[in-house]
């Protein structure tokens, strides 16, 4: 009996100093550091007043809903250069996730979608290294008068070679979608 | 010495009769006999292997060996519808021994030993015994458990599967590791139970009055993973078991080896897998590869009327997980469903596991003492418990090796059980407490998608059992008390830190009772009472499961399920040539809880969402599990299975997701014992149907559930003498039709077709 004494105080003394390690643990906040917290494309041009479309969920999903803004009308029969910021501003300092997207150009793609009315045109402005779109700049060309949907897409890993790709045609681009965001537009 | 007994499941009786006889004179005489007919066993051997003789027994099951020598021998006891058991005897005169074999008896219930001798007959039991777990090499826990009729498994992918019995699973079952609640992130549907299922002897099924001393919360029923005792026998004893699978390229391995001192009784274990990409009739499921190495150490210590038990263990695994199902949200989705062939499929096969991927390492340690007090039986347990459980997602910048969920889990539990046998009765009473702390490692840089919590539970029961000739009852009852203590981050900026606390207080009643109608019809009736509070995902679980595309949220207003079953179940045993077994049950459970789709998207940055809430509703389950087996020859027999389930939510008036379908197997078996240099030979020729859930409406799931279909398996195994061991060989195929199909409890049926044809080589010696 003595030996198994002996044993069974040693577990215990290894049950209770685990335990002891165990409940010092403080919880934190978790920093969030991969989240996108805030998307603006904004669009300029030199005969135009510019325009800036903002999606903002500081909270991340769930919590409050989503605000999304858009400055004004764009203008008919105009070209505008775009530029996208996408910044996460959940942690201090903020943190500027297009920068991520810019220094893994091959991974990623941005897609833009307008709905067929306003007959909007996207050009991309930039490239990977291996010469295939980005789509943090880009040039937007509107055409006639009109109301509809604007919707930016970005895809993580897609496949560039796909057909029509290069020319911003999503259908074939697979990979995972990590913004999908639709804004109102308006062309006047 | 009872404690022995009960843990071996083998009553062996040896009588000595003094003789005067001279060295290499004596006689081992006995006889094999089957313990539920209490007659011989005929066709019946015995191996002795120190010279190396098959001895074969009378149409009573009676043998004798003379002209023995003074000495030691180990003796191997074989029937080919029985366990082979081994047996180590010290031979120091004439010897009279009675060898009990048990029959094959995972088909049926209530068949344990350990039952027949105290009492457990009210009870539902199905036990899967060495032999054929060692069947199921390289396959993990739940697929082998789908041999018990009325089990089946919901999966993610082919390595990752959790145990569904009678159409419940993940919260509502508990898994026990060597009688231990196994601590882990088991609320995760794709989480398998961390456990290597071949460093155990025997798992059990266990529903009905028998899962009382188990522990609260199983409205389902428990799966019970135990190591028997280890042979006392002083040489070194093992096995070693390979198996090599086409599909997939898996390797298996795992060895056992044993022995005697007069100090300890020692078992040590090893076990491990690798395996590359599965694949489906036409293409490669690229990512689904898996590793996993674990270990584990059994020391016990015999002494008159007491024993202390240490098991040690440790599980690693590495589980891939297919490329193309993770997605980014519900557009993608919807993509993928449409594809014939999932996004990022590969041409070739790979070894290599990349995100999305699980690490996961489980440590077990336990040590018990048991001491038997004149009708008393005490057992006193401690153990720990470390689960430490990371999944990698594909991320930017490379954080893809940064884990997007780091959970690290311990557990740490005392038991003291006492059964105390008064006649014909026995009543089991014990006091158990848990307490579990998990936390959330610092650094995934994502909301967690559970808080930090500790659950402290005390749980306390009693059972009793009463034993006659022709009804035999039982009763359970348990208490259970929950309280968990949850740090939760707030949702709104500043994201704080808060602390909630839960009380839940579970109360289970059970009662079983068992009817000899005649000799070969037994009835059983098995009616339970039983409660299983919120577990911490239902209560708090936050954010986008993106496997499934979509946003699950905890609910902390939840209130305890209640359950209500009844089973009853008809066995007809015809001198083990006809068995036919119907098994119908029928649950209601109120509040039960489920994740209820709501009207409203969810609007992130990567778009709206199915928002899905944890609520409460009321649902039925009810069903009929059968088994027919005929033995048309000693050699032919044929076995039928079918399980029947039918499911309701009672306020929506539709079916409940995740419910097994109907399913009908059905094998022939043909089986040759004598050939003089091969033994054993198993010939088996298996069918499996399945059918196509019709019961759910569109809106409770993304896509249809999939089609019936029908596969064919066949199994060759056969034993044979090399270098004077004793070899199995086995060769399996699984699918042997090589057919296309999807199975409604595999998540990735979204995204990718099941496995095709794979064939199965298998090696096991023993020594």
């Amino acid at each position: 009996m003595k030996t198994i004494g002996s044993y069974k105080s040693i577990l215990l003394l290894i049950l209770l100093t685990s335990l002891i390690q165990a409940c010092q643990q403080d919880p934190l906040p978790v920093n969030e550091s991969e989240l996108i917290t805030t998307l603006t494309y904004t669009l300029t041009s030199p005969i135009a007043d510019s325009v800036v479309l903002t999606f903002e969920d500081l909270d991340g999903d769930g919590g409050k809903n989503p605000v999304l803004k858009v400055t004004g009308p764009l203008q008919a029969n105009t070209t505008y250069s775009g530029k996208l910021i996408l910044l996460n501003q959940s942690v201090v300092p903020m943190d500027t996730i297009s920068n991520e997207i810019i220094a893994e150009a091959n991974d990623h793609q941005f897609f833009f979608l307008a709905s067929n009315p306003l007959g909007i045109i996207f050009q991309y402005d930039d490239a990977d290294s291996n010469g295939r779109p980005i789509g943090v700049k880009t040039k937007l060309q509107t055409s006639t008068v009109g109301l509809g949907k604007l919707k930016i897409i970005l895809r993580h890993m897609p496949d560039k070679n796909a057909l029509h790709v290069v020319s911003g045609d999503i259908t074939n681009a697979s990979g995972e979608t990590d913004i999908e965001v639709e804004f109102d537009l308006e062309v006047k | 010495m009872r404690k022995i007994k009960i843990a071996t499941l083998v009553l062996l009786t040896i009588i000595s009769i003094r003789s005067e006889a001279q060295e290499c004179k004596f006689i081992l005489t006995g006889t094999i006999i089957d313990p539920h007919e209490t007659t011989g066993l005929n066709d019946a051997r015995l191996y002795i292997e120190e010279i190396n003789k098959q001895v074969y027994a009378d149409s009573l099951g009676f043998f004798a060996v003379s002209n023995l020598c003074k000495g030691s021998y180990h003796l191997t006891f074989n029937h080919s519808s029985c366990e082979e058991k081994k047996l180590f005897i010290n031979l120091m005169s004439d010897t009279l021994i009675i060898v009990e074999l048990e029959h094959h008896g995972h088909f049926l219930q209530s068949v344990t030993i350990e039952g027949t001798r105290t009492g457990s007959e009210g009870a539902s039991q199905n036990i899967i015994r060495r032999n054929e777990i060692e069947k199921h090499s390289g396959e993990p826990l739940a697929t082998l458990l789908e041999q018990v009729t009325g089990v089946s498994s919901f999966k993610n992918g082919s390595g990752i599967a959790k145990p569904i019995i009678n159409g419940l699973s993940g919260n509502r079952i508990s898994i026990l590791n060597n009688g231990l609640n196994q601590a882990g992130q088991q609320w995760g549907s794709d989480h398998a139970p961390e456990i290597d299922p071949f460093s155990v002897e025997q798992i059990k099924v266990i529903k009905g009055v028998d899962v009382i001393p188990y522990g609260g919360n199983s409205l389902g029923g428990i799966v019970l993973l135990e190591p028997s005792s280890i042979p006392k026998d002083p040489h070194l004893h093992g096995a070693q078991l390979a198996s090599f699978q086409t599909n997939g390229n898996l390797v298996a391995y795992s060895s056992k080896l044993e022995i005697s001192k007069k100090k300890w009784d020692v078992r040590w274990t090893l076990g491990g897998k690798i395996g590359g990409d599965r694949s489906t009739p036409d293409y490669y499921l690229s990512n689904t590869g898996l590793k996993e190495l674990s270990s584990s150490v059994f020391l016990i210590k015999d002494k008159p009327h007491q024993s202390s038990r240490i098991y040690l263990s440790v599980f690693n695994t590495e589980l891939g997980i297919l490329r193309g199902s993770h997605i980014g949200n519900v557009t993608d989705l919807q993509e993928a469903i449409t594809k014939d062939v999932p996004f990022f499929t590969k041409d070739n096969f790979s070894y290599q596991i990349e995100s999305p991927e699980q690490k996961v390492g489980h440590y077990l340690s336990k040590y018990s003492f048991q001491k038997e007090i004149n009708k008393h039986f005490v057992e006193f347990i401690v153990a720990g418990q470390i689960n430490h459980r990371r999944e990698y997602d594909v991320r930017r910048s490379g954080r893809s090796s940064t884990p997007a969920l780091d959970l690290f889990m311990q557990s740490y539990s005392a038991e003291i059980k006492d059964k105390l046998t008064l006649g014909k009765s026995n009543l089991i009473y014990g006091l158990q407490t848990r307490y579990n702390i998990n936390n959330n490692v610092e650094g995934t840089g994502i909301f967690p998608l559970i808080p930090n919590y500790q659950l402290y539970n005390v749980g306390t029961y009693m059972q009793w059992k009463n034993v006659h000739n022709r009804i035999s009852y039982e009763l359970g009852i348990r208490y259970d008390k929950n309280y968990f203590i949850v740090s939760y981050q707030t949702k709104d900026i500043p994201k704080t830190i808060e602390q909630r606390s839960h009380d839940f207080d579970n109360y289970n009643f059970a009662g079983g009772l068992k009817y000899k109608v005649a000799s070969p019809w037994i009835l059983r009736l098995n009616l339970g009472r039983a409660q299983r509070s919120p577990e911490i995902n239902e209560l708090y679980s936050s954010g986008l499961h993106q496997a499934v595309a979509g946003i699950e949220e905890g609910n902390i207003n939840l209130i305890p399920e209640k359950s209500l079953k009844v089973m009853l179940t008809s066995t007809t045993n015809l001198s083990h040539r006809f068995i036919f077994e119907a098994s119908a049950y029928y649950q209601q459970i109120s509040d039960y809880i489920y994740l209820e789709p709501q009207k409203d998207y969810r609007l992130t940055i990567r778009g709206a969402f199915p928002l899905f809430v944890y609520k409460q509703t009321d649902a039925r389950i009810y069903g009929i599990d059968l088994l027919a087996k005929i033995d048309f020859t000693d050699h032919i027999s044929w076995v039928n299975r079918a399980s029947l389930i039918k499911s309701k939510d009672v306020l929506t008036n539709s079916g409940i997701p995740n419910i097994p379908p109907h399913q009908l197997n059905s094998s022939i078996h043909y089986t040759i014992n004598k050939l003089e240099a091969v033994k054993n030979i198993d010939i088996e020729l298996g069918n499996k149907y399945v059918f196509k859930r019709t019961d759910l409406q569109p809106e409770q799931d993304f896509l249809a559930s999939p089609d019936a279909y029908y596969l064919m398996n066949a199994r060759l195994q056969f034993d044979c003498a090399l270098l004077k061991q004793s070899v199995n060989f086995s060769l399996q195929v699984d699918n042997l039709l090589n057919n296309t199909y999807r199975d409604y409890l595999n998540r990735l049926r979204y995204f990718s077709d099941e496995e095709g044809i794979n064939v199965k080589f298998g090696i096991k010696m023993s020594f």
